[in-house]
């Protein structure tokens, strides 16, 4: 009998970064990385399920900096070619490490692994993920949501112009990819304050997510806490997070991903090796960085000297062991929760794409095993996807949710303190312009247009909340630093030329090609 | 610094270094000359360091922006006597902090603004440069300069002096309460110059609502066991340091249920 439901839910977001300017670009590498060890060994997995006949159901939000990144043809290109050394360095692996029996077994699974990982890569995804993601939505396993169109953290923002553009460009160009409407959206850190279901409504947008506390601490009270959806007084539905299931995986003290079996993330190739070996793989500063080959298991509360060979077996079976202990412990959890709500429970489990694979390297096992053992091993709880969920349980309270983030403290301070509200001055002085601009220019010469077009998207880039983030986790501070002012020179430069009718052919067509994200904006959305 | 390390470099990326380091006539030297004087320059004084960070976190060497796992120990790097003997590692050479064009941080309106950070406090940032400032100084000559906030759900204001050159500031406000903030110059009379007024904001609730729903009624203490189920509220999910705010958020939360919860059933509060 069917106790309740798990609404499984990976957010994958990147940054757009893209830098032609130079040839090799040590940041681009995020996307490289988790091309190769989380949304390919995703789509694997998932191909396998429907191969399979195994039901199942997720949901993801794939980011639009994500996306256009993803069919990018420089980025492609540059991906093969990273790809293509770490098989060379895989195989120089393989023969280095024969006479060492401990490191073999898992330099072995390395070539083999991303051997795999082109030929899925090129052969059955034609370089393009997208299009695979795209087809298990047609197929109704998976259901894309769209997020913020540079996953700009909302409540920041000072003018309602600024919030539509945000979700109306994230709409439009979920279309360009996916060849209809998205029906849900992923808040960037699920930053929500009273009224922005106003602008998802406008958007088209049916659903959202919100951090435990935006529901729990809503107006009335929840009857049903987190396990329903409740309606905000417009009709958007918002669906909270669950606790439990989260703790379960994110946990560094209790999570799985802790387990002394799992691989170390923190022993690499790249600074573990003989300087001269690995630096035709580094980048051109020759500064030693992750590879993505580690030999070493977590072992447990020791020194990363003391860190034991990594058994990839031995992992895999922990991976399925983890997968058992989740899907008991939810079962235990739906049949509690059916019998206390009187309802049947929806359980939402969201978490960042990048943890399954790229941080914890087993997590798409983990993944992979779960939805199998909820398929055969049991009948107390199904997966399904909000939209689903709401089609069956069309009833749900009204609430007015509150105010929240899923980020540290639960609100707005990761975003706004003293390293990085220097930036909102900026930002919203630009978003004011952008308006006042929009509003002037309604027929503007082609030259114009491209200038203001391009306008919005230094605008929209200049708000990526990844920045902020990044000035208050002060890694790479000076990166984040340097692409918010730059895109808020750019803005600015581009705001006077036009207004004194005097642009820069020449500098704009550069920045064109750089700044390359959304070819389809249309800057009059900042209009109304 | 090491001689080999710059040969390796670019004349532009030379050039952009010894414009870090103030090196003067660095555009009519030759490359050779570039990496002559940067040897130099190194060895004379420390590179120029980064503007320091105000948040002291432990530097990490990867650059996850996005991820929430956060491990317990920063990245170190292995001790050298565990790993193979090998040739010392050649230090990469300094990279120069191309922080990107200056901007300048004002632009000439007179402009208040202010934002929700959370439940108890707010930001205000102000640009004065539209000629306010001026203004106000001949108007009103001597005083203090204050953020006025007007309590919009109470009635009445708190004046709050600030240093007008730092351009912002930070206010503990009360949760759930609606504000509105003028900047200007108390004078010596008592009077008040408004150089610019804010928006209406209003700050988050911090805690469960005191409103109950008829239709979909649930019970005091049955929405206390709920609140247990879910689990703690206030985990910001790990880390050594999000730990003791799992223990003081839990406690936080006992309290506001017992106090907001018991005492507010069947007592007017604002509707």
């Amino acid at each position: 009998m069917s106790h309740g439901y798990l609404a499984f839910v990976l957010h994958a977001h990147l940054p757009f970064i893209r830098h032609p300017e130079y040839e090799d670009f040590l940041e681009e590498d995020w996307l490289f990385e988790a091309i190769t060890e989380t949304y390919v060994p995703l789509l694997d997995a998932f191909d396998g399920l429907v191969r399979d006949g195994v039901d199942f159901r997720v949901t993801m939000s794939l980011t639009p900096p994500l996306c256009e990144m993803l069919v990018d043809d420089l980025l492609r290109a540059r991906y093969l070619k990273r790809l293509n050394s770490l098989i060379e360095l895989a195989a120089r692996e393989v023969d280095r490490t024969k006479s060492d029996g401990v490191f073999h077994e898992a330099a072995v699974m390395y070539h083999e692994r991303f051997q795999k990982t082109r030929r899925i890569y090129l052969d059955r995804y034609h370089g393009n993920v997208l299009t695979a993601f795209k087809a298990l939505q047609d197929l109704g396993r998976l259901e894309i949501i769209t997020c913020p169109a540079t996953h700009g953290f909302l409540p920041n923002m000072a003018t309602p112009q600024a919030i539509r553009a945000q979700l109306r460009v994230a709409v439009s160009n979920y279309q360009k990819h996916f060849g209809r409407r998205p029906r849900g959206i992923w808040l960037a850190e699920c930053g929500y304050f009273e009224g922005l279901e106003k602008y998802l409504k406008e958007a088209g947008l049916r659903y959202f997510f919100l951090d435990a506390h935006g529901v729990l601490y809503g107006s009335p009270r929840p009857k049903y806490g987190v396990f329903a959806p409740v309606y905000c007084p417009n009709g958007v539905a918002a669906f909270g997070r669950d606790i439990e299931s989260s703790k379960q995986v994110w946990s560094s003290q209790e999570g799985y991903p802790g387990d002394y079996d799992y691989r170390e993330f923190y022993r690499d190739l790249g600074f573990d090796s003989h300087y001269d070996y690995i630096r035709p793989y580094l980048h051109g500063d020759g500064v030693r960085r992750n590879i993505g080959i580690k030999y070493h298991r977590i072992t447990g509360d020791v020194a990363l000297h003391e860190k034991e060979p990594y058994r990839p077996w031995v992992a895999r079976e922990k991976a399925a062991q983890h997968a058992g202990n989740f899907v008991f412990n939810r079962q235990h959890q739906a049949r509690y929760l059916h019998e206390y709500l009187g309802r049947k429970p929806i359980i939402v489990s969201p978490y960042d794409a990048e943890l399954y694979g790229h941080w914890w390297f087993e997590g798409p096992d983990f993944l992979n095993f779960v939805f199998r053992k909820i398929a055969h091993d049991q009948d107390d709880i199904k997966t399904i996807t909000p939209s689903e969920y709401l089609k069956r349980n069309p009833k749900n309270q009204v609430i007015q949710p509150a105010f929240s983030s899923w980020g540290d403290k639960g609100y707005a301070e990761v975003w706004l303190n003293g390293t990085n509200d220097w930036i909102y001055r900026h930002l919203h002085h630009a978003e004011e312009r952008m308006t006042a601009l929009a509003r002037r220019y309604t027929n503007p010469t082609s030259l114009m247009r491209r200038a203001l077009n391009q306008m919005a998207r230094e605008l929209l880039l200049a708000q990526s909340s990844d920045w902020a983030f990044i000035m208050t986790t002060g890694t790479m501070v000076s990166y984040a630093e340097k692409r918010t002012r730059e895109h808020v020179f750019n803005f600015l430069r581009l705001a006077d030329e036009i207004e004194n009718n005097r642009i820069d052919q020449q500098w704009l067509q550069w920045l064109e090609s750089k700044d390359s994200i959304f070819q389809e904006i249309d800057y009059r959305v900042y209009a109304r | 610094m090491r001689r080999s390390e710059l040969k390796a470099l670019t004349r532009r990326e030379l050039y952009e270094m010894s414009k870090a380091y103030g090196l003067a006539g660095r555009s009519r030297m030759s490359k050779e000359e570039l990496i002559e004087s940067l040897c130099r320059a190194s060895a004379r004084k420390a590179a120029p360091q980064p503007r320091s960070d105000k948040r002291r976190m432990a530097k990490r060497r990867h650059r996850r922006p996005v991820v929430r796992v956060r491990q317990a120990a920063p990245q170190v790097e292995v001790p050298a006597s565990s790993r193979p003997a090998e040739r010392p590692a050649p230090q990469p050479p300094q990279p120069y902090v191309d922080r990107g064009p200056e901007l300048s941080p004002v632009y000439g309106e007179d402009k208040l603004q202010v934002m929700v950070r959370d439940p108890n406090w707010i930001y205000a940032y102000w640009d004065l440069s539209g000629g306010a400032r001026d203004r106000i100084h001949r108007e009103a000559g001597d005083g203090m300069w204050m953020l006025r906030v007007h309590n919009l759900s109470h009635d009445g204001y708190e004046d709050v002096p600030v240093l007008i050159e730092g351009g912002n500031w930070y206010l503990p406000v009360a949760s759930d309460t609606e504000y509105r903030l003028e900047i200007g110059l108390l004078d010596r009379s008592g009077s008040f110059h408004v150089a610019a007024s804010s928006r209406r904001i209003r700050t988050p609730r911090m805690g469960i609502s005191e409103m109950l729903d008829e239709e979909w009624m649930i019970l005091e203490e049955e929405f206390r066991r709920l609140l247990g189920i879910t689990g703690p509220l206030a985990q910001r999910l790990s880390g050594s340091r999000m730990l003791s705010e799992v223990v003081r958020g839990r406690h936080r939360l006992a309290i506001g249920i017992s106090s907001a919860g018991i005492s507010s059933i069947g007592a007017s509060r604002r509707k």
